[in-house]
């Protein structure tokens, strides 16, 4: 009783004291037409046998959509208990039907009480469609499997979906919006409407900075091609090749970036990935701990892969790791190799303690 | 006679009035006492909770927010117990960076879900050790510690999974950040750490769908 007292001081503050959200927390609600439907459907989910204090009835206020009703787990017949009443708040408004829940007791003398879910339905999506997508472009597949009901989120996730099919197609400028219009039946049609751009495509792909690491070895790791496009996500996947590549060669505190350069061909742009290599480290003592460890032969083997004075290559630690871990699953017993690593930034090396947790 | 006669005859030996303006009266009586009737029919109307705030295809309920708010607003009210007018204001403020907190905590979760950062109870259970031992207790004096600031075990396991996870997100991003750790010092470790997790709430914020209902 104390929270709800608690809840409802709170409720009173939120509607004269809240401040505004900032600009860009708030999102404005879509141009929706208004739904008006005096009197408002009702549908009974469930009815009690019981007597009070249980639920006599849970009803859905604001619909007429008696599916809903389905996955509710507040029932007719047991007391009101509010952590379901806010699972399914959260179960209604997940279904994609409603835009807005509002769970209601009503009471009086003569019933027991009335467990409420007001809703406010989404309207109706009457049609879907693009606009301005270039020929021979398929878009569609961005619109994945469209909801009846219009819903802000998935409009917004389709605007970003839309744009990535684009980018992925070489429109790497291209943008997409889209328009909301109600309809005289309550219901709104939505266009994406997508600005191109020009199309271009990859250039060239260049290095800078490298002064240890042989440029053929980062070059085999791209997938970036010459003549096709190189939209955002695959620069971003090859720059982090790119750095794995240089943690491959002992230089564990490179560090990469990628610059796009536009080519004087509007058709055509550059990628050039900036290295500051740093020092190359080598490998210190390398050891295993932990308790009930296998016999110690076991490991020597694994370890005289990993010789002091050698480059520290990250895939080769991570390879022991697993030969490690599997060692262990083979001989009855799971266990965890946590990776110690101690560097010594002014001899450049590191030692490596594989923990066997 | 009828009930409606007995009501036009009152009226007239009440009033003094003829039989047409009793009837006129006793038909205004009537309505009045129907509506009145009707009214006291209807019951009685009370919202128990609803929705606060969208992110995304999920949604925050005004009870969440209460029981997230409830240990810091007790402590409030305890704090300002003798300046009322404080007490509404810092209360209000309070609520506002409550469902601040929780729409970035509903963010990282999904977040974490998206990278597979999970939290286990191993995790927790060294969490809880930990947070006793620091402070001098066993664990089940932290929890009783922790119940009497209104937070039950379950809800304080809750609030540590969250805290831990959100631990893990922001190491993520220092380490993409290269962040230099150990050449900081523990006061400039703490602000460093504090400007990421800002600097990657707010790029969460900026990716997602958020609407706050009042």
């Amino acid at each position: 009783m104390r929270r709800r007292g608690l809840a409802l001081v709170l409720l009173a503050l939120a509607s004269c004291a809240a401040p505004p959200a900032s600009p860009h927390m708030a999102t404005p609600r879509p141009k929706a037409a208004r739904v008006t439907e005096p009197p408002r459907p009702r549908v009974s989910c469930s009815t009690a046998t019981t007597s009070p204090p249980s639920l006599g009835e849970v009803v859905l206020r604001g619909t007429d959509e008696a599916s809903a009703c389905e996955k509710l787990r507040s029932t007719a017949g047991a007391p009101l208990d509010e952590a379901r009443v806010t699972a399914d708040i959260h179960t209604l408004h997940a279904s994609g039907f409603f835009e807005d829940v509002t769970a209601v007791i009503e009471e009086d003398d003569a019933r027991p009480p009335t467990l409420v879910f007001e809703v406010k339905e989404r309207p109706r999506i009457a049609s879907l469609s693009t606009r301005g997508a270039p020929d021979g472009v398929d878009v569609r597949g961005g619109m994945g499997s469209a909801p009846v009901r219009y819903d802000p989120f998935w409009v917004r996730a389709t605007d970003a979906r839309i744009a990535d099919s684009m980018h992925e197609a070489g429109y790497r400028k291209a943008t997409v919006g889209h328009e909301v219009t109600p309809t005289a039946d309550g219901a709104v049609t939505v266009v994406f409407a997508i600005v191109p751009g020009a199309r271009s495509v990859l250039g060239a792909v260049r290095f800078e900075g490298l002064t240890t690491a042989p440029v053929d070895r980062l070059r085999a790791v791209l997938a970036l091609t010459p003549g096709e496009p190189a939209p955002e996500m695959m620069v971003e996947r090859d720059t982090l090749m790119v750095q794995s590549a240089l943690f491959d060669l002992g230089l564990v505190q490179s560090e990469v970036k990628p610059r796009i350069e536009e080519n004087f061909l509007a058709s055509r742009f550059d990628v050039v990935f900036v290295v500051t290599e740093g020092p190359a480290y080598r490998l210190g003592v390398v050891k295993v701990s932990g308790e009930r460890l296998l016999p110690k032969d076991r490991y020597a083997k694994l370890l005289a892969t990993l010789p002091r004075g050698t480059l520290f290559v990250r895939s080769k630690v991570a390879a022991v790791v697993q030969t490690v871990e599997r060692m262990h699953h083979d001989a009855g017993a799971d266990r965890i190799v946590d990776v110690r690593t101690t560097v010594d930034p002014k001899r450049h090396t590191i030692d490596v303690d594989l923990h066997v947790d | 006679v009828t009930g409606s006669q007995g009501h036009a005859l009152a009226w007239r030996m009440l009033l003094g009035v003829g039989d047409r303006a009793a009837r006129v009266i006793t038909l205004a009586v009537l309505v009045l006492t129907t509506t009145a009737a009707i009214a006291e029919a209807k019951p009685r109307r009370r919202v128990i909770d609803g929705i606060v705030a969208i992110v995304d295809d999920t949604c925050i309920t005004r009870s969440e927010l209460a029981r997230f708010l409830a240990p810091h607003e007790a402590k409030v009210a305890r704090e300002l117990a003798a300046r009322p007018a404080e007490r509404i204001q810092a209360v209000a403020r309070l609520r506002e960076e409550a469902l601040r907190g929780l729409i970035d905590r509903r963010l990282f979760e999904k977040d974490a879900a998206r990278r597979h950062v999970e939290v286990t109870d191993g995790e927790i259970a060294s969490a809880v050790g930990m947070l006793a031992k620091q402070n001098g207790m066993t664990a089940a004096e932290l929890m009783a510690a922790a119940k009497a600031e209104g937070l039950d075990e379950a809800a304080y396991r809750t609030e540590l999974k969250a805290q831990i996870l959100e631990g893990k997100l922001v190491q993520l991003e220092l380490a993409a950040a290269n962040v230099d750790w150990k050449s900081l010092a523990e006061d400039q470790q703490a602000t460093k750490m504090a400007g990421v997790r800002e600097a990657f709430a707010a790029k969460l914020r900026e990716r997602a769908f958020i609407e706050i209902r009042n």
